[in-house]
């Protein structure tokens, strides 16, 4: 696989200029606020000697291209400074709500993935019109979503009138499994705690289920398009005059080819929704580095701000790595070609 | 061995029926050539694409008989045929680059025709390709295996179609244009490979093409083919030296020969009719040099002029 | 198909018509006698709903102008002149990309002061990158084009070129992200809004009437549901008209 790691390697120096471009972005949201950031943070009645020890603290004092050296230096050695707020380590704050907004993730994908690919596959490869409109409607609505409404309307059905699964939060108080990797359902049945994975899994579901919507609908569709052009390529011909079940054409030597594209969806929204968990961790009360930024944005803590858009792109970036990675794996073409 | 009977497939497009096939009658002997000639859009593909039974929607066979060693493709169930294709009858195309999966290795996809039909093991699978695509002279067979078709020259590809096609030693071999989308040389090169591996496992092939020179270098008989319809059939020598039909003669006068000294190459006047609506009585009538009222109103049935040579056009004996 | 997006497209149109429906700040509790319900302070939805329509519209079109311009102009350039320039417009794309969209409007928006202005600013922002990628991947096709090639021949300068011959082969991928973005921007816009972070009260938005209308939800669901629904309608409008004007373009060889 020696063209796999050369491709990794080539990905892998590209990083470096968006890494720094992210930095000062992340570094300058500070100083584009009109007025004075620090009185913002303390609002207006604070006394002047805090702000005075506020403004040392944050290093403001100093020119500007300093502030940016001595940002720069401190991020590299993983220090994101101090909340406002709470005192401690910004980084630490969104390490403990990091794994909650993962959860979130793999289970809304859980169910996006595999639903969406058999939706796809199935309205490409029947000619029924209806079907293929109903598929069509479907997805373009699960794009059109806003998912805090479809939260609210899950919670609002499901929890409020039928009382089936809970309203929000991770886990019913009484229920919270001892910490392990800080992933709630993988720590419940590690220890054993089946209670708390059964209050773990409710309340997953629905925040899942609102979240998985959109790529749900997304996945449905590239399938779908992807599928069609791939169907009526030659070496699908090839494949059926080889004597293959039409099965095994359909599922094995289409699909490959057809997941190729969808694969680049899949990944950009796997990023996309760890950003975007925001709204439905807000509406669902889930503890997760969606609702850091949000509380963090509301009370001004602009320390966890920037933290945590670093941590957010940081993420991003690794997650487009892994992205490109598994397509040069899957098309083989493109291991050989310079980007 | 392959006795094709009154086929006809029709295309229900949306802007009326496509009679591709309008009643087509072949056959071909245990190891021998059939060369289809005939121009883009006379219904060669599809004859060969219904033998396979592979015609793609909206198309559809009406009626005929395609016996292969005494049995009726056209009343197996799907099930079967499937298993017939790759097996008993296998089919190479025009373009290798596309007809080969890009995803999967070369071998890998020689060796998944093998593996369908036979049960092996895959290493098993893998040792019987890669034999194969020796076979098929592709140098250093056991490394090149591992190659993905985009890594391969057109003419390897090619070859490895042949590998696939070939690898379960079918009766019938289907040829659309195999050499068309290839450089002359390695055009030479793959006919020169088709005429011994021919002779290695005893398959008839049939192959279409417009290009009568590979007509010339492989065929035993000939059919040539025009608007659906088979104009006439011969042993390759008549057909090149006694031709009658008018279409024929175009095709070959159409040919530019090293030695003459003819200053314009004869083309056949107009271009190839409309399969909806085509023309009345004798398809060609329209640009026929020869044509006479009759021609637009009775189509010619095919005649047996001498032994084996069949030819359909009212005036044959001119 | 067509039917179907023009009719989409018209819902949230309705307040072009200026209907001065006055009844905004009427005092009075929860009642149904309004046609969609009344919010806590008494104020008729369905007329928030109309107001909010004409915001949302106005913010939607904004942004994405704006940042179609901005996005064509430097896509373009990019892939016209290529090389250095091309280099650092794209590395400066993919920076701003490499943000979730959400966050660094929520972010932008946050540091600037949350305001409706403020917020449109963010989502232009957030918008260029993804058209300025559509803008050069066209340009890019179409420079090698036989008719640039030949205008070049002749000596016209760059920036003719690039107005008369590029922009307007561009324009129609451009459109249809366009339109797409729209929904995307009605969304963005409502979810700002929705945290707090667009519109400030009194002003009718969706996303923050969602937000108040959440308090509410089991006395008086409605007062949520409905900006949702519209926020809804308006995105799948504009996701239908982008998906008919996609396919209007595809060149229609499949039967």
């Amino acid at each position: 696989m020696q063209g796999m790691a050369a491709f990794a390697i080539k990905r892998l120096l590209l990083l470096p200029p968006v890494l720094l471009g992210v930095s000062i972005i992340s570094f300058m949201l500070l100083h584009i606020t009109p007025g004075d950031p620090v009185l913002v943070m303390l609002g207006e009645s604070a006394a002047p000697g805090q702000v005075e020890a506020l403004r040392e603290e944050l290093g403001l004092n100093a020119p500007l291209p300093v502030q940016y050296a001595r940002y720069l230096t401190r991020i590299i050695q993983g220090d994101l400074g101090r909340s406002i707020w709470t005192r401690s380590p910004v980084l630490s704050e969104i390490l403990l709500r990091l794994p909650a907004t993962i959860e979130l993730t793999l289970a809304s994908m859980l169910i996006a993935i595999p639903i969406g690919f058999h939706l796809g596959v199935f309205s490409a490869t029947n000619r029924n019109a209806s079907v293929d409109h109903a598929v069509r409607l479907f997805s373009l609505s699960g794009v059109s979503v806003p998912v805090f409404w479809s939260g609210l309307m899950l919670q609002l059905v499901f929890a409020m009138y039928l009382g089936w699964l809970p309203v929000s939060g991770r886990v019913d108080s009484w229920a919270e499994p001892s910490r392990v990797t800080g992933f709630y359902i993988l720590d419940s049945l590690l220890t054993g705690n089946s209670a708390s994975s059964v209050s773990c899994i409710r309340h997953i579901v629905l925040p899942a289920v609102a979240q998985s919507l959109m790529t749900l609908a997304l996945v449905s569709r590239m399938t779908r398009s992807s599928m069609l052009e791939v169907l009526w390529e030659d070496y699908i011909r090839t494949a059926r005059a080889k004597g293959l079940s039409e099965q095994v054409v359909v599922y094995k030597h289409a699909l490959r080819n057809a997941l190729i594209p969808t694969i680049t969806v899949i990944g950009i929204h796997f990023a996309w929704m760890l950003g975007g968990s925001v709204l439905v961790e807000v509406v669902f009360s889930w503890p997760g580095i969606g609702r850091l930024m949000f509380e963090s944005i509301t009370k001004r803590d602009y320390p966890v701000v920037q933290g945590n858009l670093l941590v957010y792109a940081a993420i991003f970036l690794l997650s487009s790595l892994v992205v490109d990675l598994l397509y040069a794996y899957i098309d083989p073409r493109i291991r050989h070609y310079k980007r | 061995m392959l006795d094709v009977r009154s086929l006809k497939t029709h295309v229900f497009s949306s802007r009326g029926v496509v009679r591709a096939v309008d009643g087509v009658n072949l056959a071909i002997g245990v190891e021998e050539t059939l060369g289809l000639v005939g121009e883009t859009g006379s219904g060669k593909s599809m004859t060969a694409l219904s033998i396979m039974r592979m015609i793609p929607y909206p198309g559809r066979i009406v009626e005929g008989k395609i016996l292969l060693e005494g049995e009726d493709l056209l009343t197996k169930t799907q099930a079967q045929m499937t298993n017939i294709r790759g097996s008993k009858i296998s089919m190479i195309f025009q373009d290798p680059m596309t007809s080969l999966n890009p995803v999967f290795k070369a071998g890998y996809q020689v060796s998944e025709a093998i593996s369908t039909h036979q049960q092996l093991a895959t290493s098993e699978s893998w040792k019987r390709a890669v034999e194969m695509l020796n076979l098929v002279r592709i140098p250093d067979a056991p490394t090149r295996a591992h190659d993905y078709p985009h890594q391969l020259s057109g003419g390897m590809r090619q070859r490895t179609m042949i590998a696939m096609a070939l690898s379960c030693r079918p009766k019938l071999l289907i040829a659309d244009e195999p050499t068309t989308a290839l450089d002359v040389t390695v055009q030479a090169q793959i006919l020169e490979l088709m005429r011994e591996l021919r002779r290695r496992a005893g398959t008839s092939i049939l192959l279409i093409t417009h290009n009568l020179g590979v007509v010339a270098e492989i065929c035993d008989r000939v059919a040539v083919m025009y608007a659906g319809k088979i104009v006439e059939s011969a042993d390759v020598k008549t057909i090149f030296r006694k031709h009658k039909h008018p279409y024929t003669k175009g095709l070959l006068g159409a040919l530019p020969k090293i030695g003459s000294y003819k200053e314009n190459l004869e083309s056949i006047l107009g271009s190839v009719p409309d399969m909806i609506n085509p023309p009345s009585g004798c398809r060609f009538h329209p640009r026929c040099p020869h044509a006479k009222e009759t021609c637009s109103l009775t189509e010619p049935r095919l005649v047996e002029l001498e032994q084996e040579h069949m030819v359909a056009c009212h005036f044959v004996r001119d | 198909m067509a039917v179907v997006t023009a009719t989409a497209v018209l819902s949230p149109l309705t307040p072009s018509d200026p209907n001065a429906i006055h009844l905004e700040d009427q005092l009075a509790l929860m009642t149904i006698k309004h046609i969609l319900g009344a919010d806590f302070h008494g104020r008729d939805v369905f007329s928030r709903l109309v107001h909010g329509a004409r915001v949302t519209m106005v913010v939607a079109t904004v942004t994405v102008m704006v940042a179609a311009v901005i996005g064509t102009l430097t896509g373009a350039i990019a892939g016209y002149v290529g090389r250095k320039v091309d280099a650092i417009i794209m590395r400066t794309m993919d920076i701003i990309l490499s943000f979730p969209a959400i966050v660094l409007a929520m972010a932008l928006t946050a540091a600037l002061g949350p305001s409706l202005q403020n917020s449109m600013i963010s989502i232009t922002v957030v918008t260029i990158p993804a058209i300025a990628r559509v803008a050069r991947g066209q340009t890019l096709v179409v420079k090698e084009m036989d008719y640039v090639q030949a205008a070049r021949a002749i000596g016209v300068d760059d920036a003719s070129i690039i107005f008369r011959h590029i922009i307007p082969n561009c324009l129609g991928p451009i459109t249809v992200q366009a339109t797409l973005y729209m929904a995307v921007s009605i969304l963005t816009t409502a979810s700002l809004g929705f945290l707090g972070l667009g519109a400030q009260p009194p002003t009718p938005e969706w996303g923050a009437d969602l937000a108040e209308g959440m308090r509410y939800m089991r006395e008086a669901p409605w007062v949520a549901a409905f900006p949702g629904l519209a926020i809804f309608t308006a995105a799948l409008g504009f996701n239908l008209l982008g998906d008919g004007l996609a396919d209007i373009m595809n060149p229609r060889l499949r039967e």
